[in-house]
């Protein structure tokens, strides 16, 4: 085994151990993916690049393990993201990164509200 | 000075229209949460230029004073989506899917939410009832919005915000009061006293 196979099986400790948090995941398609475990960060301050002006962001990004994912997400899709603190989606100014070298794809998220 | 009385009558003019459709503030901030202006923006009063024309005063006494506001628009919102039909236990995926594609995206959101405000500044500033912005009659004239403009969407976390700025100008006239309670160091000197002068000795008190 080498060593970027290893930094993959060592996801399943460092994004799917006890750090975790579990996530559910709606595809475009209507397909849903339950009992998958990823990292959330939150929080970040980002400075307007027009103004300068300086904003505290609620910015929810989650990791997720590539080979636990039945589909991967890709850009210009509409998934719906349930983490323990709320639903969101995902975010279509910002695709996900991460891509195949480490095996994990972030995604980042945008709040979602029920509409009228 | 009048400039300052006329921001607070801007501030007080749009927070009295604003009927719980924005927050107003008398000052920029520094800095703020993305989720301040979620569903209800935030406009700033922000008095950004002053200008005294020399033609326009005496060089004693009130001068006419053209100021430029900067009312700063913020709006931020979140996507919308039919989160009930996606929920239903027992929805199928085709509803799922329904309920994704028809998903709003937060950019457009924020950008009618931001629409809506600075219509709202505009119309507030602008009509004829406020011609006065409520303050006594002559004391502020010439009010005019001059431009709107509204920069791009920024995703900012989980949220869209929106930044842009209503451009109102008005003129109103400036007394000079001076600074009270602070007398002029040292007083003015009249008395010419030329040194090294032996023939006029102007000012020379001599004893």
């Amino acid at each position: 085994m080498n060593l970027r196979d290893l930094a993959e099986q060592d996801l399943a400790v460092t994004l799917e151990g006890d750090w975790s948090t579990p996530v559910a995941l709606v595809a475009p398609d209507g397909a849903e993916y339950t009992d998958l475990k990823g990292q959330v960060l939150y929080d970040l301050v980002r400075m307007n690049p027009e103004n300068g002006e300086r904003t505290v962001c609620r910015n929810p990004i989650v990791s997720l393990r590539r080979s636990s994912l039945p589909r991967i997400p890709v850009a210009g899709e509409t998934w719906l993201v349930t983490l323990s603190d709320g639903q969101y989606v995902i975010s279509p100014t910002r695709p996900p990164e991460g891509g195949e070298s480490l095996g994990f794809i972030r995604l980042y998220l945008q709040a979602v509200e029920q509409t009228e | 000075m009048n400039f300052q009385i006329v921001k607070k009558a801007i501030v007080d003019t749009l927070g009295a229209a604003a009927e719980g459709r924005f927050t107003v503030v008398g000052y920029q901030g520094q800095g703020q949460d993305a989720r301040e202006s979620k569903d209800r923006p935030t406009v700033q009063v922000f008095f950004s230029q002053g200008n005294f024309p020399k033609s326009r005063g005496a060089q004693y006494g009130d001068v006419q004073h053209a100021m430029i506001y900067a009312i700063g628009v913020t709006a931020s919102a979140a996507a919308k989506c039919n989160l009930a039909a996606i929920n239903m236990a027992d929805a199928l995926p085709t509803q799922k899917a329904a309920a994704l594609a028809a998903a709003r995206d937060a950019s457009s959101i924020a950008d009618d939410l931001w629409d809506d405000t600075a219509a709202a500044v505009r119309n507030i500033l602008m009509d004829p009832r406020n011609a006065d912005l409520g303050l006594r009659v002559g004391l502020v004239s010439d009010r005019w919005v001059d431009a709107i403009s509204k920069e791009d969407p920024l995703p900012q976390g989980e949220l869209v915000l929106l930044n842009g700025t209503v451009q109102f100008s008005c003129q109103t006239v400036e007394p000079v009061g001076g600074e009270v309670s602070k007398p002029a160091v040292g007083g003015v000197s009249t008395v010419l006293d030329l040194v090294g002068d032996n023939v006029e000795k102007t000012g020379v008190t001599t004893p």
